[in-house]
């Protein structure tokens, strides 16, 4: 049995959001309301102690990711019912979560914490380098920022399908979901870097339309993700494992 | 509902779009020609569903979008080369300046000069 083709993926996608635009596009759009009120949230002015305010501020970032990483999963909720063509009731978009609090905290407390770590090299390396200008600042720092972002994608490759895991197995542990993408992922990390490339022509394309006509693509870019998960379930248990 | 009722929706869409775009590409260019051609390739995309093609309407639509897409960046492009020779010669830019003044008060000069400093 053979691994969908991007564009598989990407017609199952559209078929998936045909009739169903309006409720897809508004949870995109009320994830990025959340992430935009919950990013102007900052910790300037608390502190004069400029160590003490960086550490706030990392803080307050920490917990901003891990607020909006649990929005995430209701975002996961409505493209994996579409994908299997169960209806969506608004009510029930956070269910999971409301019942599964802790476990939700916890796998996005975990991922956070991996991203700051990613992020750790380019915050000490901008604090070393402070003072300098030019290219004595921005070469260091840049190669800080460009290792920090590859080992970013690297964790979002191989966590990519865990809000589905949360939402389709909501008795399983967070342990057990962790492990199960990272082995769901292994040999596919590679179709789920080209499937998020693939939309990036419609992204800069949603640019010209003052960035309005992104949130389509991100619905139909959420859609090709649900469409990979039920691709990947649909590998593991194919008949010769039984 | 019908699947193919909203493919068929869509490509409507786009189509209605792309002439919005292409009418005001061609009338008006500037930001609104690119949303509408860009909403109305997104939804002729996205009509396609998993057919191998496009339906008529998608196509129609897709096809009129990128005219329109183009027109409007020909304009655009046309529109400031123009300015920019106009600003060049010194004869055309007072003239331009004098026209400018007897409708808002202000020199070309002083515009520039807000428009930089708002810039920064």
């Amino acid at each position: 049995m053979q691994a969908k083709s991007i564009r598989d993926l990407q017609a199952d996608a559209r078929y998936s959001l045909l009739g169903h635009l309006g409720i897809s596009v508004g949870i995109i759009l009320f994830y990025l309301a959340v992430f935009m009120f919950l990013s102007s949230l900052n910790t300037s002015g608390l502190t004069e102690n400029i160590l003490l305010s960086t550490l706030l501020t990392i803080l307050l970032n920490y917990l901003v990711s891990v607020m909006t990483g649990i929005v995430e999963f209701g975002v996961s909720y409505v493209f994996l019912h579409l994908q299997l063509e169960q209806p969506i009731r608004i009510q029930e978009i956070f269910l999971p979560v409301r019942e599964n609090a802790d476990k939700a905290v916890r796998i996005k407390g975990y991922l956070c914490f991996l991203y700051l770590l990613a992020s750790l090299p380019s915050l000490i390396m901008s604090a070393v380098m402070n003072g300098r200008e030019g290219l004595s600042y921005w070469l260091p720092v840049g190669a800080a920022l460009a290792v920090g972002y590859l080992a970013r994608l690297f964790v979002t490759m191989v966590y990519g399908v865990i809000d589905y895991l949360f939402v389709d197995f909501p008795d399983s542990d967070a342990a057990h979901l962790l492990r199960a993408s990272r082995r769901m992922m292994q040999g596919h990390r590679l179709r789920f870097l080209l499937l998020h490339l693939s939309f990036l022509p419609l992204h800069l394309l949603g640019l010209l339309s003052l960035g309005l006509a992104n949130a389509w693509v991100s619905a139909y870019e959420n859609a090709a993700v649900a469409a990979f998960y039920i691709d990947l379930l649909r590998l593991r248990t194919r008949p010769d494992e039984g | 509902m019908n699947k193919v009722i909203f493919q068929e929706r869509l490509g409507r869409s786009a189509v209605w779009l792309s002439a919005a775009a292409l009418i005001s590409s061609v009338f008006s260019p500037g930001i609104f020609p690119y949303v509408f051609a860009v909403f109305a390739i997104l939804f002729g995309l996205l009509s396609r569903g998993r057919d191998r093609r496009y339906k008529r309407a998608a196509r129609v639509g897709l096809i009129m979008a990128c005219g329109a897409l183009f027109i409007n960046t020909a304009m655009l492009v046309y529109s400031y080369y123009n300015l920019y020779t106009i600003l060049q010669d010194p004869v055309q830019r007072e003239q331009l300046s004098q026209r400018i003044y007897e409708q808002t008060g202000l020199t070309l000069d002083d515009m520039l000069s807000q428009f930089r400093q708002y810039l920064r």
